[in-house]
């Protein structure tokens, strides 16, 4: 037996409900006996909102994939709801849960219950492989906005269910004002339920329904689909939608309620459902969870859900007073900084290239290397095959001089390659070594030829930290830069209207025979900079850098590696990278040698310079070249944001920008303001004579301590 | 017609003054040559009813309500007169009917109660706040995490000899 303590704030914390006797739990409900005590799971009172991982390695297979933790057996009045992961991870090891309270509740005895699972077959909870989207935390009144995880389904997916807190908990603060939104989009013809639920958890908290802000519900509602409207069921928490949709409900104030589309089909691909909707927190700290979303049909595609931060909501007080100085804000206020190209018509359209990630040519444009067309052969190897070039030079008493050289001469680059670039191999490891017209004995070491020196790969997706905190201009340049760290490759700028809200993807495409590579960033656009589509905006970017290590054995100076790289270049220029190989290949442009067919020795020896050492070092900011192995080899990704804070004395003295509308009196007690500055006021209820109306409507203005 | 002399210690803009106004003496007596306009009155009053640290002066009802006022200036007459030019203080005056006005606020000393995200050209301190994040260094896990497979291979070796050709 053991104990939980579950602190209001509800910050991720573990719990181990390994003792509890989930057996016994399965056994008791088999036998429809109601609850049964399994352990003892204690909360205090304080108990409002929590979001964990759970140890429930214990939770039998088969048992549930959903269990209760009720304080009675009424199954409204649960507390704790939560879903052990799908089936192929059940009886693993985390479980996302939410938990809440009644106020008012005795809330010392709450039992445990594995019930059986009482959905159809076809039901499964939502993947919850990844973890990190579910972690979808954080206060709306810091004006902050929380992109829910996209959702997607596969065609013919009878039934999905979100369950509560999948798409994550908020909380805030009195008189904040937040909202959600949520696209769907849809396949072909299919019935649907689903929607967005509220859930306030604390005591005493409630939404108001904000009079004069009605839900904004668009999409194709057709195929005799029934409204999307609000939905409120009193103190019950509500883990299915109601078939009724209740639009008078929304008159009132609310605990919980919901907009739910019931029975909605739509016809294409492409005709999207957006439903959203504001609601203001009358008491502090309310906490409420964005909940379920249920659909149900075939060839559904995706759902989004995204809460909208609070003051994005009182925009349109923010746009009385630009007079002082702020940056030009025009229509980019809600689009990007990004110029648009003028379309024929006079539309504008935004510069996109194809939605092919892949947009690299993917041929291989060094099979005359690889394949022995110039005279070369790439191969991988290990240092104890260096060992055995460099003693077949030194300790090889059979061979001549004469024969060294040339053996020296057939050794064009060696480097080392810090990362896994290393191609592909052709054929199995190799017990002898070509080099001029002798053969060495591979003995200590081992190499392999390469027939595919290119790589490539994805070095991960980044969007965390490049939310839309403030979720205005500010998130954009020049207050907002975004910048990227490539290994080998250096710091480039990204347009932070490219990026922020949205997310960046980096790829590397790398070649093993010069250690050139060409990282492809794809930064996807948050949901205020959009294409002609109305998609968020796709930008592609590509950088070149080097990260081989050249290793000083060879006795030329490496002048293949650098005509090689230079030519490698141009694939990030956007130059034609085949015709720049064929110019290197056709003939040594600096020292005008042609190369005839077969003349590789001419062409090679065209850099050579008999027993020099190596001495091409490339160095630079890019941490690329000989400073591969040292440098850093992460992505970084930099975001430097405008944050403000308050001088403690203009605070008092000459307050802040305030644009709110109240009585001077509830400035004074409950806003506990000291100077206030009047914007506008009428006097005239004051009985008074005019020469003191004006005067007090003076004095307000010019600021008075209330 | 009653005067209360007092010596006021706040802001003169601080709207209700009840708790920085400080008694200096009760007063009887006060003769003005005429209550308009009500807003700046002058007139002659016993030096005794109003002691030197007197900056301020409440009039009970005068135009049926009691009137705060300012003392603008004062000038010793003969025989213990004094000659007063006094300011209404409106705020003070008609506080309770001011505290009821709804009003839109265009600055507040409050962070708490504003839209503290309005963009403000006024003393606030902006500054940058630069955050870091990294992509997991796979370029290592690649590197270390398959001694056995392709990935054994440390170096690259271009050559060139029998074979090649």
């Amino acid at each position: 037996m053991g104990s939980i303590s579950i602190k209001r704030n509800g910050s991720m914390r573990n719990f181990d409900l390994s003792y509890l006797d989930w057996a016994k739990a399965q056994a008791a409900n088999t036998a429809n006996s109601g609850n049964t005590d399994i352990g003892d799971l204690i909360f205090t009172r304080e108990n409002c909102l929590c979001e964990g991982t759970l140890n429930t390695s214990n939770i039998p297979e088969g048992a549930t994939n959903k269990f209760y933790i009720f304080k009675s057996n009424n199954f409204p009045n649960s507390l704790i709801q939560g879903y052990t992961p799908k089936d192929e991870q059940r009886g693993g090891r985390v479980l996302y849960f939410g938990a809440f309270q009644e106020y008012g509740d005795n809330i010392n005895d709450f039992f445990p219950e594995a019930p059986a699972d009482d959905r159809p077959p076809s039901n499964y909870t939502i993947d919850v492989t990844n973890p990190e989207e579910f972690k979808w935390w954080g206060r709306l009144g810091n004006a902050s906005s929380y992109y829910g995880p996209v959702y997607k389904t596969g065609n013919n997916v009878p039934e999905i269910y979100l369950n509560y807190n999948a798409l994550g908990y908020f909380e805030t603060m009195a008189g904040c004002t937040f909202g959600a939104s949520m696209d769907m989009l849809g396949g072909n013809n299919f019935g649907v339920t689903a929607g967005i639920q509220i859930h306030s958890y604390g005591p005493y908290q409630y939404l108001n329904d904000n009079a004069g802000r009605t839900p904004t519900l668009t999409g194709n509602q057709a195929y005799g689909g029934k409204p999307w409207g609000p939905q409120y069921d009193g103190q019950q928490i509500i883990p299915y939608p109601s078939n009724e949709v209740a639009y008078n409900a929304y008159t009132r104030s609310l605990r919980d309620w919901s907009i739910f589309a019931d029975d909605v089909a739509i016809a294409d691909i492409g005709d999207d459902i957006t439903a959203e909707f504001v609601a203001t927190a009358i008491d502090n700290v309310l906490y409420a969870g964005l909940a379920a979303c249920r659909w149900e049909g075939n060839h559904i595609a995706e759902i989004q859900v995204t809460l909208l931060p609070a003051w994005f909501w009182g925009r349109e007080s923010m746009e009385l007073d630009w007079d002082f100085d702020t940056p030009d804000i025009d229509d980019s206020w809600f689009g990007p900084t990004v110029q648009p190209d003028a379309g024929a018509d006079g539309s504008y359209q935004y510069t996109q290239l194809p939605a092919n990630d892949n947009s690299l040519p993917a041929e291989n444009i060094y099979s005359h290397m690889t394949n022995g067309i110039g005279g070369t052969r790439v191969y991988m190897c290990n240092s104890g095959a260096i060992t055995d070039i460099i003693r077949c030079f030194w300790e090889d008493n059979d061979l001549s001089d004469k024969e060294k050289t040339r053996m020296n001469q057939g050794i064009i680059a060696v480097h080392q390659l810090p990362h896994p670039l290393v191609g592909t191999q052709y054929g199995s490891d190799m017990s002898y070594l070509s080099l001029a017209d002798k053969s060495v004995k591979l003995s200590s070491g081992s190499m392999a030829r390469i027939i595919n020196p290119l790589n490539s790969g994805t070095l991960g997706t980044f969007s965390n930290g490049l939310a839309a905190i403030l979720d205005c201009y500010l998130d954009y340049e020049p207050y907002t830069t975004v910048s990227l760290f490539l290994p080998f490759a250096g710091t480039i700028q990204i347009p932070a209207s490219q990026c922020i809200g949205g997310s960046i993807t980096v790829k590397y495409y790398g070649d093993c025979t010069t250690g050139d590579i060409v990282y492809e960033i794809k930064c996807v656009a948050g949901k205020r900079v959009k294409d002609a589509n109305g998609s968020p905006l796709v930008n592609h970017y590509y950088v070149s850098g080097n990260c081989a290590i050249q290793i000083p054995i060879t006795g030329i100076t490496n002048g293949f590696q650098q005509r090689l790289s230079s030519t490698l270049g141009a694939v990030g220029s956007g130059l034609s990278v085949a015709a720049g190989v064929a110019l290197t290949i056709a003939g040594d442009p600096v020292h005008g040698i042609p190369l005839a067919a077969g003349g590789a020795a001419g062409f090679w020896a065209s850099s050579y310079s008999a027993l020099e050492p190596n001495k091409t070092i490339i160095t630079g900011g890019a941490l690329g070249g000989s400073l591969s192995g040292i440098g850093q080899k992460q992505v970084i990704l930099k975001v430097t944001r405008p944050k403000k804070a308050y001088d403690k004395n203009w605070l008092v003295l000459g307050g802040i920008r305030s644009e709110l509308d109240a009585t001077l009196d509830k400035f004074s007690t409950e806003y506990s303001t000291t100077m206030t500055r009047v914007k506008f006021v009428n006097v005239n209820t004051i009985n008074a004579t005019n020469t003191e109306k004006d005067e007090i409507q003076k004095l307000l203005m010019g600021g008075v301590y209330l | 017609m009653t005067l209360v002399p007092y010596q006021c210690s706040c802001d003169p803009r601080t709207v209700n003054k009840s708790k920085y106004l400080h008694k200096t003496i009760d007063g009887n007596s006060i003769a003005f040559k005429n209550y308009e306009p009500l807003d700046d009155l002058n007139g002659y009053i016993l030096m005794d009813t109003v002691p030197d640290s007197t900056n301020y002066i409440k009039i009970n009802s005068i135009d049926g309500r009691d009137r705060y006022y300012f003392i603008t200036s004062r000038e010793r007459q003969n025989a213990g007169i004094l000659k007063v030019n006094l300011h209404e203080d409106v705020l003070m005056t008609f506080r309770t009917e001011i505290k009821k006005l709804d009003v839109v606020v265009d600055r507040a000393g409050s962070t708490t109660k504003v839209q503290s995200d309005i963009p403000d050209s006024r003393p606030t301190k902006q500054y940058s706040l630069t955050s870091e994040y990294t992509f997991s260094n796979l370029y290592d896990d690649f590197y270390f995490g398959d001694p056995t497979g392709v990935n054994r291979f440390d170096y690259i070796a271009i050559l060139s000899g029998r074979g090649t050709i």
